[in-house]
């Protein structure tokens, strides 16, 4: 399959390579692999409640008294528990299936926002160059230069429940205001915000070379404006490239969500994070390490299974390197 | 005897009886010399008596910087670089007599000028030392601090063995401030030279000097060779600095370490349940108050009925156990080892049902929503915001949590009509039930900011109460006022106290002098080692 199809008239959509791809793309066996490992963890997020309605699971914030030993130490794996409890004695099973919920959204959500950016701003500077392009690149090394984590770390210091007055206080326009709140809105803005950068530089180096092209030029001799050559010849043609990114970028994001967690900056307790609880048992690591490996299993299950598909998807869509 | 018998009773004493005795058995006599080798996770904020202010760098302080009282193995005071120090009968005046041959490590004769001239740097604005409020009592000082005087009025030295400390007003607490690190002397000649920068010249009259102490790395003390009081026995003392808990107790069962102080639960669980580890283990009540508290000023706690249906609703034994165990239920304001008794308290014991019926009375009778504020930077307050999270979920209170950052908590809990409720722990300065109650709870201390009445609690029969303590010399009558004062707090419930911590230190078992102090929680000059 070629990457692009030349259309002479250029007015119609060309047969972008993403058309034919669907059932191409699930051949591939890490794509295949990877898309399980996902479509696992959401049925599981998804379930979670209705498990926790019909009594297979338990309430992922519930502290059960019998949940901790004499000593106020967690319980092993077994017995009531299949993973055991954690340190204020909940289920640590429970707690992972719900963690998904909040990585899995997260993830997703700031993915989304990060693509949605990195294809704006690449897409005009790629598209209209000059000193846009240059203002717009100059922008994003800027963006880039600052490690994606420790920029999420100042944002989300300053989530401390502050009320931000966008307008002068002397307008009495308090509708206006708002608290800075952590949460998983907050989080899934700030992880999206840093995470776009990375986006951008492949985006725009692919508009740049499709702008040259015959078709692109065509559909601009005709009389084509700027949105519909957008719109209608390049965006379809670096959908491919978007794919990958956007599975390639989620790893990121699900990554970024349980650092911050982490470091317990993230979605606030009792919500059931991965890094959360990854933070909470680590004292606990030699007594109950269930309550480490649990989650941090799950963490890199859900990472590789992200990275899988972005790679069984570069592999199938970029056509240099089937060749 | 045959030979089994013999090896058996040879057995019997040389394993069972000790290891049944453990550290019980009578120590031997203290020996001098050895190094003690500390860590702690992060670097000592100050060693500068005037700055220091945390349970991290007091201690260390307290080796380099001794003043003219010390707490003796309880909460008595006790003359230490004074020969002898008085009173007078009004509470105003307070005479010392410096004790003669004490120095500095500089190997200079400690002056009661060098005393002003300690005073006068904490309440210089310049240095903003966090002890500033302590000294406000004597006479002088607000002039001082405004910068209407270039010396406090109150402060004199006829001759230089000689203190005379006059206060405003009296006040029965300024004992306990003197036996703070913040009233240590300094060498004047050492502070004109350096200015502020003394903090990283830093001379003492205490029994160590500092020797080395390469930042965020480790820290050295030795002997200070002119100290001539009842000196320590090690021969100075090593910190690691930047090792976690799970590395630092790793180092201790490996003999490279003698103390952990501060243990997380977890560590300090796995001690206590290993037969052959337990002894390692020392518990040391803190002087302490873990609480949640309730803003009287915004709705719902406005309502009395409120707060009790709160105090009644948690289950403060569950709440030890979410801390490990390493806790005491706590009923009242003020922590027993201050030492403190009050028999006739009103108790709220756990009762949701009372709760329910209290929240009925008070007009929701379906609960309802509030957010809890707690620094997310310690453990335990998470633990115990999600234990009480739970409690008032099953009365219909929904809780939110807010953790904050240590500073973004304080700004927000001490901001009048800012948070509804949140958890806060409050450790003591000094041994005196005003800590609590007339630092915590005086409606007459309440300001718009900065302000640590947290529940903005004023209720003006407590208020009366309390500063007719404040202003009594006579101890029985202090205490009767005090019982009186706490009394009525937990009536109307501005609080709910949930715990008091017992903070567990782990030994190597060749320290010996290891047990807890209540108000130092430990001393590393009494601590001595095995050869």
């Amino acid at each position: 399959m070629a990457d692009t199809v030349i259309d002479p008239t250029g007015v119609d959509f060309p047969p972008a390579g993403s058309r034919g791809t669907g059932p191409a793309v699930f051949r591939h066996r890490l794509v295949r692999v990877g898309a399980a490992i996902v479509i696992l963890l959401a049925l599981f997020a998804l379930a979670a409640p209705e498990l926790t309605r019909r009594h297979v699971l338990r309430e992922p914030i519930q502290q059960d008294p019998k949940g901790l030993d004499a000593d106020g130490l967690p319980l092993p794996a077994g017995g009531g528990y299949l993973l055991g409890t954690d340190n204020l004695g909940r289920d640590v099973l429970a707690r992972v299936i719900y963690g998904a919920r909040v990585s899995l959204t997260i993830g997703t959500a700031a993915m989304l926002l990060a693509v949605f950016l990195g294809l704006t701003i690449g897409v005009t500077a790629g598209y209209y160059g000059g000193k846009l392009d240059l203002a717009l690149m100059r922008f994003t090394e800027i963006n880039l230069s600052v490690p994606a984590i420790l920029l999420a770390i100042a944002f989300a210091g300053l989530m401390d429940g502050r009320t931000v007055h966008p307008l002068p206080a002397a307008w009495h326009w308090q509708f206006l205001d708002f608290q800075l709140q952590r949460g998983m809105v907050s989080l899934f803005l700030i992880i999206g915000f840093v995470c776009w950068p990375g986006l951008v530089r492949v985006i725009r180096a692919q508009v740049l070379a499709l702008r040259e092209r015959e078709f692109v030029q065509a559909a601009r001799a005709l009389g084509a404006s700027d949105a519909r050559v957008i719109a209608g010849h390049i965006l379809p043609n670096i959908l491919p490239t978007v794919l990958v990114l956007g599975a390639v970028n989620i790893a990121n994001t699900i990554l970024l969500e349980a650092g911050l967690s982490y470091l317990g900056i993230g979605v606030p307790p009792p919500a059931p994070t991965w890094g959360g609880m990854i933070s909470d048992g680590q004292p606990y690591f030699i007594t109950a390490p269930l309550n480490v490996i649990a989650p941090g299993v799950a963490i890199v299950l859900a990472v590789l299974a992200f990275n899988l598909i972005g790679r069984g998807l570069q592999e199938t869509l970029d056509p240099r390197l089937n060749r | 005897m045959n030979r089994t018998l013999i090896t058996a009773t040879l057995l019997f004493w040389l394993i069972l009886v000790p290891a049944a005795f453990g550290d019980n058995l009578p120590s031997p006599t203290p020996r001098r010399g050895g190094i003690l080798q500390l860590a702690q996770p992060s670097d000592i904020r100050s060693l500068d008596p005037a700055i220091a202010f945390d349970s991290f760098s007091i201690p260390m302080v307290h080796l380099m910087f001794r003043g003219l009282l010390d707490y003796d193995d309880g909460t008595g005071l006790v003359p230490d670089q004074a020969k002898d120090w008085n009173i007078s009968p009004d509470g105003k005046t307070y005479t010392f007599h410096l004790r003669a041959g004490t120095r500095f490590a500089s190997g200079r004769e400690v002056e009661a000028e060098d005393y002003i001239c300690a005073f006068e740097r904490i309440l210089s604005p310049k240095l903003a030392s966090p002890g500033e409020t302590y000294f406000l009592a004597i006479a002088g000082a607000r002039e001082f601090v405004d910068g209407k005087a270039a010396h406090v009025s109150g402060l004199r030295a006829p001759d230089k063995s000689t203190l005379v400390i006059e206060l405003k007003e009296p006040q029965f607490t300024f004992r306990y401030v003197l036996a703070m690190t913040f009233a240590c002397p300094v060498p004047r000649e050492a502070v004109q030279k350096y200015g502020a920068d003394f903090s990283s010249h830093l001379v003492g009259s205490g029994p160590y000097r500092l020797t080395e102490w390469r930042r965020g790395i480790s820290c050295r003390l030795r002997r200070n060779p002119y100290y001539s009081g009842p000196d320590g026995y090690v021969d100075g003392v090593d910190l690691m600095i930047g090792c976690d808990d799970t590395v630092m107790t790793m180092m201790l069962e490996r003999g490279e370490l003698d103390q952990v102080p501060l243990a997380s639960p977890a560590q300090a669980a796995r001690f206590k349940r290993d037969p052959a580890l337990r002894s390692w283990l020392t518990l040391a009540d803190a002087a302490e108050t873990d609480y949640f508290f309730m803003n009287t000023e915004m709705k719902p706690f406005d309502d009395v009925r409120v707060r009790q249906a709160v105090n009644y609703a948690i289950d403060r034994d569950r709440l030890v156990k979410l801390s490990g165990g390493f806790a005491v239920v706590a009923h009242g304001v003020v922590p027993p080892v201050i030492p403190w008794n009050n028999p006739g308290l009103p108790r709220y014991d756990f009762n949701p049902d009372r709760a329910r019926a209290l929240l009925r009375e008070a007009g929701f009778p379906s609960g309802f929503k509030t957010e809890l504020w707690y620094s997310g930077d310690q453990p335990i307050y998470a633990r115990l915001a999600q234990g009480i999270q739970q409690d008032l979920r099953e009365v219909g209170i929904e809780i939110e949590l807010r953790p904050a950052n240590l500073t973004a908590f304080d700004q927000k809990v001490t901001t009048r009509h800012s948070a509804p409720c949140g958890v806060w722990g409050w450790f003591q300065d000094y041994p005196d039930p005003s800590d609590f109650l007339d630092v915590l709870l005086n409606g007459e201390r309440i300001t718009d900011v900065e302000c640590n009445n947290q529940a903005f609690y004023n209720n003006p029969e407590v208020n009366r109460s309390l500063d007719a303590a404040g202003n009594s010399l006579d101890a029985g009558e202090r205490m009767r006022l005090f019982q009186q004062a706490e009394d009525q707090v937990m009536r109307d419930a501005p609080w709910a106290p949930l715990v008091h911590e017992r903070i567990p230190v782990l030994y190597n078992p060749r320290v010996h002098g290891t047990a807890p102090h209540p108000v130092w929680l430990w001393r590393y000059e009494y601590m001595w080692l095995d050869p």
